[in-house]
């Protein structure tokens, strides 16, 4: 039996005669954390607004728990947790006022304790009878969550979560993806426009651009996370450039300015760093990078 | 779910600040009309009265609170749709502007139990703001000027209704009164599902009355064909109720009219609102 979660095929989409998404397919596997990547514009949002019924598709097909979301949209949107682009909640209600009434419509059945556990839960319990009209964009996005977790549903689809967050917020909201997908098995679709986020947190991904699907898979299979691109701040470039003719079985990338960028693995770096020491050559700096925005921009440019 | 859905609408309506723009309105103007009657509402009397001076003998206390109640709410109706469109035309609109309304359609409820949803509470706000009329209207109006018989001036003449005749058309014009306000209710919603922008749809209303309005009143051919079917023209049918004989006829039709406008306009909502892109 597939562990197929959500099964999107040959979705497109036209606004007007711009056509925002051209047979985009993907699948999400159960407890996946699936990156949903793609520079802003992609179709990300898109096909996030069609996943959830907001928009619907002009052709394709998507199914959801292996129901089609045409004909089963109701059993399939309890079973989702949502945050899309940013949560706009009512601004004259408190949070958990805010809470009860999207609690109240989600299918569950959602008590006040739940409320109170889940308002405690994103550390927004000391402001829960405050109005959101004071919140920051933070606590509305830890708002947000805890709406989009409040009935306990099976897939969370969170669309740019840490976008505006101040870096101690993008950790936390990390954490607690992180914490969903291992702890609780939640399986989670989370589109970003940054490579760094998908990286670190998701284990598939779909990378898309200009509304179209341009490769889906494991993370590590598709960036073969090991392999790096290392820069060397050297004092004297050329006569780096000599050495490393010596060794073939190191690929040279670029040199500019005394910077030398090499694709090396990762266990290579030290002794790489000592060799070229040994060789007489100043080190200043060290700077690595995943091929994985190669690998995007190689992708996207295409 | 659809239950707790209407509740939840009405929640929102409840704590929304300008949901009470209405009732502080209408206590206002009501209590303006009052005070202005109690202190010289003689003379207002004496205009009505005049012409018919010579041939009718007038005895007791004209200026009761029937009366009262009566003027009140003549003046008053027209001016009620501005501030039932103030709340209904930004039931989706206004969630649209907000952003939650992409929140609420991500929950499992279809999109027709979203909008008949705020239709009902829609509907409830519009009753409590007739009743809250009514009281103010009727209760406030007995209680400082006394019962009394009513003198209502109409085309055909003076028509005299009994103090015990009274109550019974009050309240059958409260009825049709309130269909006439569930129309511009659901109008304004209907209007509010076709705009992200909370404004728009409440000026829409209020352009379609006055234009409506404007159409019923020119009294030229042309319009002849259309004027019966415009909504307007049957908003004053609660008057009919104190006319003697009561044309129930009219009320009737005037009844299905409006009745067949709050089908057609939910319709065309429901209609747009299931197939509408949620973008905003």
């Amino acid at each position: 039996m597939s562990d197929s979660i959500v099964e999107v095929r040959g979705l497109t989409k036209a606004y007007g005669k711009f056509q925002a998404l051209h047979e985009v397919n993907f699948e999400v596997h159960r407890g996946d954390v699936f990156g949903f990547l793609g520079p802003n514009g992609a179709g990300k949002s898109t096909t996030i607004r069609i996943l959830l019924s907001l928009i619907s598709a002009d052709s394709g097909t998507l199914s959801i728990f292996g129901m089609p979301l045409a004909t089963h949209r109701r059993e399939i949107l309890q079973k989702i947790g949502c945050i899309v682009e940013k949560p706009d909640f009512y601004k004259y209600l408190s949070a958990r006022r805010n809470l009860e009434i999207f609690g109240r419509v989600s299918g569950a059945d959602i008590s006040k304790r739940n409320v109170d556990a889940m308002l405690d839960f994103v550390g927004l319990n000391g402001r829960a009878n405050d109005k959101l009209g004071g919140f920051s964009h933070g606590m509305r996005q830890r708002l947000g969550l805890a709406q989009a977790l409040l009935h306990e549903p099976e897939l969370i689809v969170l669309d740019e979560p840490t976008t505006g967050l101040d870096p101690q917020g993008i950790i936390d909201i990390r954490k607690l993806i992180l914490q969903l997908s291992r702890e609780q098995g939640k399986t989670v679709i989370l589109s970003s426009h940054l490579l760094s986020e998908i990286e670190i947190i998701a284990n598939r991904m779909v990378i898309i651009n200009k509304g179209r699907s341009l490769a889906e898979g494991a993370v590590k299979e598709l960036l073969n996370a090991e392999e790096l691109v290392v820069t060397f701040e050297v004092n004297d470039g050329a006569k780096a450039i000599a050495l490393l003719q010596q060794r073939p079985e190191v690929q040279v990338r670029e040199l500019y300015d005394n910077r030398l960028t090499l694709q090396i693995n990762r266990e290579e770096v030290p002794a790489m760093n000592q060799w070229l020491q040994s060789q007489g050559l100043l080190i200043y700096a060290i700077e690595s990078k995943r091929k994985l925005e190669d690998y995007f921009l190689k992708l996207v440019n295409n | 779910m659809f239950g707790k859905a209407i509740y939840n609408e009405f929640i929102k309506i409840a704590t929304k600040p300008r949901s009470y723009l209405g009732l502080v309105a209408i206590t206002v103007l009501v209590g303006v009309i009052l005070f202005a009657m109690k202190i010289d509402g003689l003379t207002y009397i004496g205009f009505i009265t005049a012409g018919f001076e010579q041939s009718l003998l007038f005895e007791g206390d004209i200026l009761n609170g029937n009366l009262m109640g009566f003027i009140v709410l003549q003046m008053l109706i027209i001016h009620v749709p501005l501030l039932i469109a103030l709340v209904t035309g930004d039931l989706i609109s206004g969630e649209a502007a907000m952003g939650s309304l992409r929140m609420l359609a991500t929950r499992p409820l279809s999109r027709t139990q979203i909008l008949l949803s705020k239709f009902v509470a829609g509907g409830l706000y519009t009753f409590l703001i007739l009743l809250w009329l009514g009281f103010m209207a009727l209760g406030v109006s007995n209680f400082m000027f006394g019962p009394g018989d009513l003198l209502v001036l109409n085309s055909d003449g003076l028509v005299v209704l009994l103090q015990d005749d009274v109550f019974w058309r009050f309240l059958s014009g409260f009825g049709i009164a309130y269909l006439s306000l569930l129309t511009i209710a659901t109008l304004s919603i209907t209007l509010s599902c076709f705009s992200d922008n909370s404004i728009g749809p409440i000026v829409a209303t209020m352009a379609i009355i006055m234009l409506f309005t404007l159409i019923g009143s020119l009294d030229v051919p042309v319009f002849d064909a259309v004027r019966p079917l415009l909504f307007t023209t049957h908003m004053a049918a609660w008057r009919s109720f104190f006319e003697d004989p009561v044309d129930y006829e009219a009320i009737r039709n005037s009844a299905l009219i409006l009745v067949a406008h709050i089908v057609v306009l939910l319709g065309i909502a429901t209609y747009h609102f299931k197939r509408k892109d949620i973008l905003s």
